[in-house]
């Protein structure tokens, strides 16, 4: 007996519409029925043993239906078939959950190591269009997506989303390139996932890579696993044999870093990143690719994505050539692609105004808690004005004996001692900022209020090692860039879970971005960022969704001193944000140039920074340079660059020709070891290895670069790849150039 | 807002309903059906589908070919449904009572399903009954409503507080014209 026949059969099926008397004669009755058949369609879940598996589609060959005959079992074993072979009238189509169903409904089940579901395509039938007829079926037959994200539909989500995320979540779904550039805290993470979710229970995607700072793939993780708990989630991070690994893991969301991107996408079409077309690629943070001429913007830009999202709210920080650069990510790539480089006029504004979507929390967020931002102008205290004013003083005299030689790095390195100094005294530790906070952490704290400080420095002098031994009555908790990602996570979980802590000091570099930390509703910015951007995002880890109090930011200036006129610098910055990403104006009138930082001091930028050297404007013909004469050219180019080059001596470089060094905008050293290489031939590893050996140990901030116009050999890319060594050929220089 | 959260076993424990959807063909004669299976959440579990034709219906009452095309249409959807469903679920304005009643026998209740608006014939072997939630409508139950306990009673109202007793119908006839939309092109 079929097993059918156990749960239904026709009542009496022999006569009664078979045919119809009209006087002697029976007319009967002709029919054409379909002939059914069944198909299995895969569908994405945990095993008892956590591996990936899936239903592997089935499409059951046609089981004749009897015209009459009540034994219609056609449930007997039916063989997995592709539709095609059986192409009827009549079918079935199963995705079904084998456990709901008993087990003689199970259908083939199969572990797969990262396949996805590709791997099942070829058993089914394919449509003239090329679209298989399971899959075509599967995004039809899946809930819709406004159903999906209901809180009564058929997903349980771990909160109810906002009105406005509902809708960034379709966004992302339904568009292959999107810049999502809410404010910060109205959950971009959330919404990512959202959508995440729904492309692949639509089975719209296969698998999907978020690119984060190293900081948050943790936070990544955790959102994925409490958001969209059934997706398989790799984090992608650690040594290279673990991330070889992890990269093969079988799971529906690859997380990892810019720094891990920027390595494991190498030259060989085979390297991880880029040996799969990813589903979705959503670069989080995605300022980072900001500058285009660097290493790891240009690999997120090719890696093969069908659909593209970046994630930030702060699309533009200084110039609309970071938000081009970003927008240059902003589309599907397959490999072959042109990739145009977008400049600054109206197809850029064009072009954002159709990926960019961005909602401020004053318009979704009515409810929100004020954000109340007070800006404190201090006195310095007598000695602390006297190191400031003879700082200021000498600095100025050693720009002006500079003359024509005199760069903008200079000018940033006496901002840099300067606002130092602001912060506190060098020879005293006297500080007025510290002295102000200390008195209004003893309120707020006797309140049960709890505070987060910024600041851009780390050490024990000026930063923030400085304000967490003055401040260390209030039990504080210390987060910079030099901690390891585990070791972050233990200070971010404990600063939330235990209260007596009642402060969480803060590098602006490795807390200012993507930390949810609304158990504070305090924010003191100890020293002025660059960029208003910077500053606001840091202040919305406290003022975001979840945060029940009203947020006080206290902004610190020192009355008197450079950071009273950056302050006018900031002002002006943010009227350039605010018409770039909010009303999408080109104007650029207010950017902010080499003459506003030279003005800062009283001085004028020298006629030779003013105009670019003409030695680069064309390509120059490097097969008629000396050895010598292109490391000179190299170095010209990195002056040009803002680089303080210096060229190691001839018997003793022990493979070092040039050494170049910079300061960043948060006065982190930055140091090149260069060795310059004007071959006809590619570049090979024994070069390199050399250039690793030459280069000191244990040095932060250092990197080894080896130049060679001609290129580079194979082995040379992977070990320089391996050992973090950058390799620049003549596309690079070019690039330089500009 | 706390949120309503159901262990993944309980939900597996209600099983899965088959909804039953018949429509007439436009262009021939004759109807197309499919019998899609859902579990507790609306996900897609299985998609049955078929075709039954009617070219020469002459001197055959209308009502009459109806009842003969739903009665084989059925029987040949439930030939390839290799587990029995905890319920099946119909739209009374597509399926009459008789089906069920007369037609076709099933061990499984029978719901069909009308919006509250609407006018349904009920035969007198029905159950009515209306739902609240956000499918406001009427249930009719075959052979009998079951128990408030019973799984099968259980998993429909599963599928009321999602909003999923008539949506999914929606995505069945969806998925007829995916099909038939290929298939057309590819018959003889």
């Amino acid at each position: 007996m079929s097993l059918s026949a156990l749960w239904w059969r026709e009542c009496d099926s022999a006569a009664p519409h078979r045919g119809r008397w009209l006087g002697l004669f029976r007319r009967r009755l002709s029919s054409r029925e379909g002939v059914p058949k069944r198909a299995v369609l895969p569908r994405f879940r945990e095993s008892p043993a956590g591996c990936l598996v899936q239903v592997v589609p089935v499409l059951a060959p046609a089981a004749t239906v009897p015209t009459v005959s009540p034994s219609l079992a056609a449930a007997q074993s039916l063989p997995a078939a592709p539709m095609g072979a059986s192409c009827g009238v009549a079918g079935s189509v199963a995705i079904t959950d084998v456990g709901a169903l008993g087990s003689s409904m199970a259908p083939t089940v199969v572990a797969t190591r990262g396949r996805g579901v590709a791997s099942v395509a070829e058993h089914a039938q394919t449509a003239d269009d090329g679209l298989a007829l399971w899959k075509r079926l599967s995004y039809v037959l899946q809930p819709p997506a406004e159903l999906l994200l209901s809180p009564e539909g058929p997903l349980d989500w771990p909160a109810e989303l906002f009105p406005f995320q509902k809708i960034g979540i379709q966004a992302l779904y339904e568009r292959e390139a999107l810049l999502l550039a809410d404010d910060m805290g109205l959950g971009k993470t959330i919404q990512a996932i959202g959508a995440l979710r729904l492309l692949f229970h639509h089975r719209k995607i296969e698998s999907a890579l978020v690119v984060a700072r190293v900081s948050l793939i943790g936070q990544w993780q955790k959102e994925l696993r409490t958001w969209a708990p059934e997706l398989r989630v790799s984090a992608v991070r650690g040594r290279q044999d673990e991330r070889a690994w992890l990269w093969g893991a079988p799971a529906h969301v690859f997380v990892t870093s810019y720094e891990t991107v920027r390595s494991d996408f190498t030259a060989n079409p085979a390297s991880p990143p880029r040996r799969r077309t990813w589903g979705v690629v959503a670069l989080d943070e995605a300022q980072a690719i900001k500058n285009r001429d660097t290493e790891v913007s240009r690999k997120c830009k090719q890696l093969q994505r069908e659909r593209a999202w970046a994630l930030t709210g702060t699309p533009l920080e200084n110039t609309v050539e970071e938000l081009a650069s970003v927008l240059e990510f902003v589309r599907p790539f397959q490999e072959g692609d042109a990739a145009p480089a977008l400049v600054p006029g109206p197809a850029l504004s064009e072009r954002h105004h159709s990926v960019q979507l961005r909602r401020k929390k004053a318009d979704v967020l009515p409810d929100l808690p004020p954000k109340v931002v007070s800006s404190l102008t201090l006195a310095l205290g007598s000695v602390q004005r006297q190191s400031y004013e003879r700082a200021e003083r000498e600095g100025v005299i050693q720009l002006s004996e500079k003359g024509e030689t005199v760069r903008i790095e200079h000018i940033l390195e006496l901002i840099t001692r300067l606002k130092q100094i602001c912060n506190f005294c060098p020879s005293t530790q006297q500080s007025a900022k510290l002295d102000d906070m200390l008195d209004r952490l003893e309120a707020l704290t006797a309140e049960g209020h709890r505070a987060i400080v910024f600041s851009q420095y780390t050490d024990s002098v000026y930063g923030c090692r400085a304000l967490a031994s003055a401040l260390a009555a209030y039990r504080p908790l210390l987060y910079t860039g030099d901690l390891s990602g585990p070791r972050r996570e233990a200070v971010i979980r404990e600063f939330k879970e235990n209260s007596d802590h009642r402060l969480l000091i803060l590098s602006l570099r490795a807390g200012g971005q993507g930390l949810n930390l609304q158990k504070a509703s305090y924010v003191f910015h100890f020293d002025r960022w660059w960029n208003p951007a910077v500053e606001h995002q840091a202040e919305d880890r406290s003022h975001r969704l979840g945060q029940m109090s009203p947020v006080n930011v206290y902004k610190y200036t020192c009355e008197g001193t450079i950071e009273e006129r950056i302050d006018q610098i900031l002002r002006d910055k943010q009227l350039l944000f605010d018409e770039l990403v909010d009303d999408v104006s080109m104007d650029l009138s207010k950017r902010l140039t080499q003459d506003d930082l030279f003005a800062l001091f009283g001085l004028k930028p020298p006629s030779a920074a003013r105009a670019a050297p003409s030695v680069w404007k064309s390509v120059p013909h490097y097969a008629a340079m000396s050895g010598e004469e292109f490391e000179q050219y190299v170095q010209r180019l990195l002056d040009h660059k803002g680089w303080r080059t210096e060229t190691t001596p001839r018997t003793r470089d022990a493979g070092i020709d040039l050494i170049a060094r910079r300061i960043d905008e948060v006065g982190a050293e930055v140091t090149l070891y260069i060795q310059c290489n004007n071959l006809s031939s590619p570049c090979g590893v024994e070069v390199v290895r050399g250039l690793n050996g030459a280069m000191p140990r244990y040095h932060p901030g250092a990197r080894g670069v080896v130049v060679c116009p001609s290129g580079f050999s194979g082995d040379a890319v992977a070990w320089a790849a391996e050992r973090g060594i950058l390799l620049w050929d003549r596309e690079r220089l070019r690039e330089l150039s500009r | 807002m706390p949120l309503p959260f159901r262990e993944a076993d309980e939900l597996a424990e209600l099983g899965a309903a088959g909804l039953l959807t018949i429509r007439p063909l436009a262009a021939r004669g004759g109807y197309e059906g499919a019998l899609f299976v859902v579990n507790a959440r609306g996900e897609p579990l299985e998609f049955t589908y078929n075709r039954v034709e009617t070219p020469h219906p002459f001197l055959w009452r209308k009502e009459d070919i109806r009842r003969y095309a739903h009665r084989r249409l059925t029987a040949s959807l439930l030939s390839v449904c290799p587990a029995t469903p905890r319920v099946i679920l119909c739209l009374a304005e597509e399926v009459t009572s008789e089906l069920f009643a007369q037609d076709i026998q099933v061990s499984v209740p029978v719901c069909r399903i009308a919006h509250e608006t609407e006018v349904a014939a009920i035969s007198a072997e029905e159950a009515p009954e209306a739902t609240d939630g956000s499918d406001s409508v009427n249930l009719f139950w075959f052979p009998r409503s079951p128990d408030d306990s019973a799984l099968e009673r259980r998993l429909v109202q599963e599928l009321a507080r999602r909003g999923l007793l008539l949506e999914p119908f929606e995505r069945a006839k969806k998925g007829l014209d995916e099909v038939y939309g290929a298939a057309a092109e590819t018959q003889p």
